[in-house]
């Protein structure tokens, strides 16, 4: 199952999701969830693919990955920019809740072994973490809490890899919005991240 | 912190970088008036402003290529009931299956075990996960998988 997928496979799921993102597009809500599952198999098909195929030195980063997925699984003359828009919202917010989970897993697994370290009182050495997946998973949902949209602007452009053009397509505000939007919300992320 | 302080933050802030960094502090300054704490929280945000997108990217990346690891996102060797999962045997975009041999010792049964995937567990496709299930359970042929037992 880690192996690529044979590019007949590809093209079958290719017309699938050309049909869903359309369905999507013309308001049937439910073509979401039936996307999900699929772009979230053809991601991790396409990481590992990479990985074995690559030295381990290659670079994975999700942007890529859901670029190379959409070209795979999209038929790019039926769709418009605003399917294509749709398209890398869902991969990105699907990128990043496996990740998370992911790395929630990796945690709880690491801790699960048993590994217990004594601290000395007085050193507030647990408080300090470095940055990881779930420093910014937890910083983001804070910011999702403050201002919702500088939130999904981040996700649509890191987990998303979308452009400011594609992340305004989506949201339906300007580019120079966009723009506004990520200035502060990085800097607010940053910000937080620095302090966890 | 109410909407109307953050809507205030928000304002001077991009305000502030609209102009030369040199008149930034000035500019800040004159804007919040005597609220210090206003200050402080643009001020700290405007210096954490700029720079790189390549830390945010490198830690997400880190992460993709961990999952990509087929053996680390495997949940062979867990415990579901009274199963031991064994190894996959074969994956979909919703759930994987797995080969399970019970594990209790009340009798010796090999099972296959589907699991949502983690990370996919929103309530709409859990309920077609239960759905499906329900049809599993409805039916009864030779041909089709008879289901067992589900939580």
């Amino acid at each position: 199952m880690s192996d690529p997928a044979p590019v007949n496979e590809a093209s079958q799921s290719a017309g699938n999701v050309t049909n869903l993102l359309l369905k999507w597009g013309s308001g049937d809500s439910s073509a979401l969830e039936r996307l999900t599952p699929i772009i979230y198999e053809d991601l991790l098909r396409l990481a590992r693919a990479r990985l074995s195929r690559e030295n381990r030195a290659c670079t994975l980063q999700p942007t890529a990955l859901v670029h190379e997925c959409y070209l795979r699984l999209a038929d790019q003359s039926r769709l418009q920019l605003q399917n294509r828009a749709h398209f890398y919202a869902v991969a990105a917010n699907t990128m990043r809740r496996v990740l998370i989970d992911h790395a929630r897993r990796r945690k709880s697994e690491k801790r699960g072994r048993g590994v217990k370290i004594t601290l000395q009182t007085g050193m507030d050495i647990a408080k300090e973490r470095a940055p990881d997946l779930l420093v910014l998973d937890e910083a983001l949902q804070r910011l999702t809490e403050l201002d919702e949209r500088k939130s999904r602007v981040i996700e649509l452009k890191f987990f998303g890899g979308m452009t400011t053009e594609e992340i305004g397509l989506v949201l339906g505000i300007s580019v120079a919005t966009v723009g506004r939007e990520l200035r502060l919300g990085q800097a607010w992320l940053r910000r937080e991240m620095s302090r966890a | 912190m109410t909407i109307d302080r953050w809507n205030r933050i928000e304002e001077i802030f991009q305000s502030a970088l609209e102009r030369p960094s040199s008149e930034r502090s000035e500019y800040v300054a004159r804007a919040c008036g005597d609220d210090e704490e206003l200050r402080a929280e643009i001020e700290s945000l405007l210096a954490s402003e700029g720079g790189s997108d390549a830390t945010l990217y490198s830690l997400i990346e880190h992460d993709v290529r961990d999952l990509a690891e087929p053996s680390s996102s495997s949940d062979a060797g867990l415990q579901v009931g009274p199963y031991r999962l064994v190894r996959e045997l074969d994956s979909g975009g919703m759930g994987v299956v797995y080969l399970a041999v019970r594990s209790d010792d009340q009798y010796f049964q090999i099972v296959a075990v589907k699991m949502i995937r983690r990370g996919l567990d929103w309530p709409s496709l859990v309920h077609r996960f239960r759905a499906e299930r329900q049809i599993l359970a409805n039916l009864n042929h030779p041909n089709i998988g008879a289901i067992l037992d589900g939580r």
